[in-house]
């Protein structure tokens, strides 16, 4: 049975394939976006346990994203970690519209991104995340 | 979601997958989201007649009027079947598709064996393979697709992985410099020259302010790579407002063109990054002009620049505490020598002369500079055994009786005695004990001769004889300097090194005359 379900999204092909990649080795079921839509679209389609996103990406950002999720009854109690390479602080009340539990800058450690992802799929209250 | 947005450039799958249908006798349409034909089938396999009939208008006409289904499936993904437009005509849609986008449409043409066409098909299937054959293309599309994105995820990996050797790299020589103590300036030079060829910047400026005083190279200095779009003291004027902040507290590391001069001047987004030392902003690490597409910068170089700030820190209070122990050392050691100069007031300012002369020959030599820094040291210690000698002897005007000399001759090995436990001055010992040897095996205190004389000894001989005869004895006036460099010309070979008192006798002596004069004045004084 798998740990968990992630939606990992991101426009760079080499950021999703390695932190997919590590998820899957601790036991993840992993899902790709390469944007914003697609991942809100397979967000919708089958709420994950969480997602991992980038905040600057083509056709809808990660944090537009994030917003969605919130909004819609179905994905509103979907945790989200976000990626930035640009060191943007993004304001209480901004996160606030989200669900996003921890910001990380580009070039982060997987290691950390790990540890991350363990803290919040932990904190979930109904889920069964027993994280590998 | 459900999205037609398929680009009008043929996607890289149509060339080879195009080509493998012509090897199979398929020809193959790329269209576009209106179901438009963008590109025909070409290839030389189909034969001339055969794509000459397949590029006719009816033919076209059939094509995008099965792509445009797809145009009406607005589900992207949803398997369109096979449909045979004339007997043993079959056109079989294909879409690509890109996580849940339709990257492209395609329309294959296959025959079977009822096709009533001419010119006549070369590869005809039966029509119960039609189904099959669909089945393979879609794989083909699938597998053409993820090997061509997997090529650019490849790509990516490589051309990110070079960066990041090119960062550790970069560290690593960091590293390496931080003990680099003799050149402060080119140190700090060269890691601007080699943060700005491997960071995307156009230009990259390290200050440091005139408070940095302990480091005397760094301080006040501004160093630039790469081309600054404006006039560097420019750079240099509009960043003196952030120097002058004290701490960090508060600092804003991304100046945009909107709201600071600095930006302004350069036309782009300026990244200021603090050097501090004991939390004091000491210096200034400065980058802008970011080259490549993407003209923002991000956080993968903010956090490279933040770890060079600190490196450079770090480095600076290397060179601090460096500049505090060597004036310490130095300090010391002319204390210890002015003690000795002391006991004989003729000899005043000696050590620190012949410590002169021996460095400038040292230089004159082409040695490393910290051989240089070496000579000059064992200029200012070599009399130094001369402590254990009674001044009585030292001073004493007129002629020594043997016994006194005998007294005298033993300075160098009391002074190697004094000095041989400091492991600073390992270096200098050889010079201690043999600088009163000569060439020709006359000198004392081991009668060593020519190349057994260690070189640093040589150059102290010279060193020594010049300034004693440069300057008033307790037995002798001072000699003019044409006689004073005479003697040792005539001394190569038999007193001194031949090859170096040529050498010697051509250096500039001005900083020496300075040094004598000045040291002759304190004399008076005292005296």
């Amino acid at each position: 049975m798998s740990a968990g379900r992630i939606i990992v999204a991101d426009d760079e092909s080499y950021v999703t394939t390695v932190v997919a990649g590590k998820l899957r080795q601790q036991g993840f079921e992993v899902l790709i976006a390469c944007d914003g839509e697609e991942a809100l679209a397979l967000a919708v389609a089958s709420p994950p346990d969480l997602v991992v996103t980038d905040y600057q990406m083509p056709v809808m950002s990660g944090y537009e994203m994030c917003v969605r999720l919130k909004q819609d009854p179905r994905t509103a109690g979907v945790p989200a970690i976000m990626l930035t390479a640009r060191g943007h602080h993004l304001s209480p009340a901004q996160l606030a519209a989200t669900n996003i539990r921890f910001l990380l800058s580009k070039p982060f450690s997987i290691k950390e991104l790990l540890a991350r992802v363990g803290d919040v799929l932990a904190s979930l209250p109904t889920s069964g995340a027993s994280a590998a | 979601m459900t999205e037609l947005s398929v680009s009008d450039r043929s996607p890289a799958v149509y060339e080879p997958l195009s080509r493998r249908c012509a090897e199979l006798g398929i020809a193959l349409w790329h269209c576009d989201a209106g179901g438009r034909v963008l590109a025909e089938p070409r290839q030389p396999q189909l034969g001339p007649a055969l794509r000459q009939w397949l590029g006719s208008a009816p033919i076209r006409q059939r094509i995008e009027s099965v792509a445009s289904l797809f145009t009406e499936s607005r589900t992207v993904g949803v398997e369109l079947p096979p449909i045979e437009a004339l007997p043993g005509q079959w056109l079989l849609p294909l879409e690509q598709r890109q996580g849940i986008r339709r990257a492209a449409l395609f329309v294959a043409m296959v025959f079977t064996t009822d096709a009533v066409v001419l010119p006549a098909p070369t590869v005809v299937y039966r029509a119960a393979d039609i189904p099959r054959l669909h089945r393979t293309l879609r794989w083909f599309c699938e597998d053409l697709e993820r090997s061509e994105r997997d090529g650019r995820t490849i790509d990516q990996f490589s051309e990110k992985l070079g960066q990041a050797y090119e960062e550790t790299h970069l560290l690593y020589r960091m590293a390496r410099l931080i003990n680099c103590v003799s050149d402060a300036a080119q140190a700090v030079q060269s890691i601007g020259q080699q943060l700005q060829e491997v960071l995307p910047f156009g230009w990259l400026a390290i200050r440091f302010s005139q408070h940095s005083r302990s480091v005397r190279e760094l301080s006040g200095r501004m160093l630039i790579a790469g081309q600054p779009p404006c006039d560097p003291e420019q750079i240099r004027l509009l960043s003196d407002p952030l120097l002058q902040q004290q701490t960090e507290a508060g600092w804003k590391k991304l100046l945009r063109p909107g709201d600071s001069a600095l930006a302004a001047a350069t036309g782009a987004e300026v990244l200021a990054e603090p050097i501090t030392h004991d939390g004091q902003v000491i210096g200034l690490l400065l980058a802008g002009n970011k080259r490549g597409p993407d003209p923002e910068l991000s956080s993968v170089e903010m956090q490279f620049l933040d770890a060079t700030a600190d490196f450079l820190g770090v480095f600076h209070e290397n060179l601090a505490r460096f500049a505090e122990q060597r004036e310490m050392f130095f300090g010391t050691l002319r204390a210890l020598t002015a003690s000795i100069d002391a006991k004989d007031r003729y000899t005043a300012g000696h050590s620190e002369r012949v410590g002169l002369l021996a460095s400038k020959l040292a230089a004159a030599m082409n040695l490393d500079r910290r051989l240089v820094e070496e000579y000059r040291i064992a200029g200012m210690v070599h009399d130094v055994g001369k402590i254990g000698v009674p001044e009585a002897v030292l001073c004493k005007p007129g002629k020594l009786t043997a016994a006194e000399f005998a007294q005298i001759k033993r300075h160098p090995e009391i002074g190697h005695r004094i000095l041989k436990d400091i492991p600073a001055l390992a270096g200098v010992l050889p010079g201690v004990l043999w600088h009163h040897e000569r060439w020709d095996g006359g000198g004392y205190p081991h009668q060593l001769a020519a190349e057994k004389i260690p070189l640093i000894a040589r150059v102290l001989a010279l060193a020594d004889t010049f300034d004693a005869m440069s300057s008033t004895r307790s037995y002798r006036p001072a000699m003019p300097r044409h006689r004073v460099l005479e003697e040792i010309r005539v001394g190569a070979g038999t007193q001194f090194d031949p090859e170096l008192a040529p050498l010697f006798v051509t250096l500039d002596f001005s900083d020496f005359d300075r040094a004598l004069e000045s040291h002759r004045v304190l004399e008076q004084r005292a005296a």
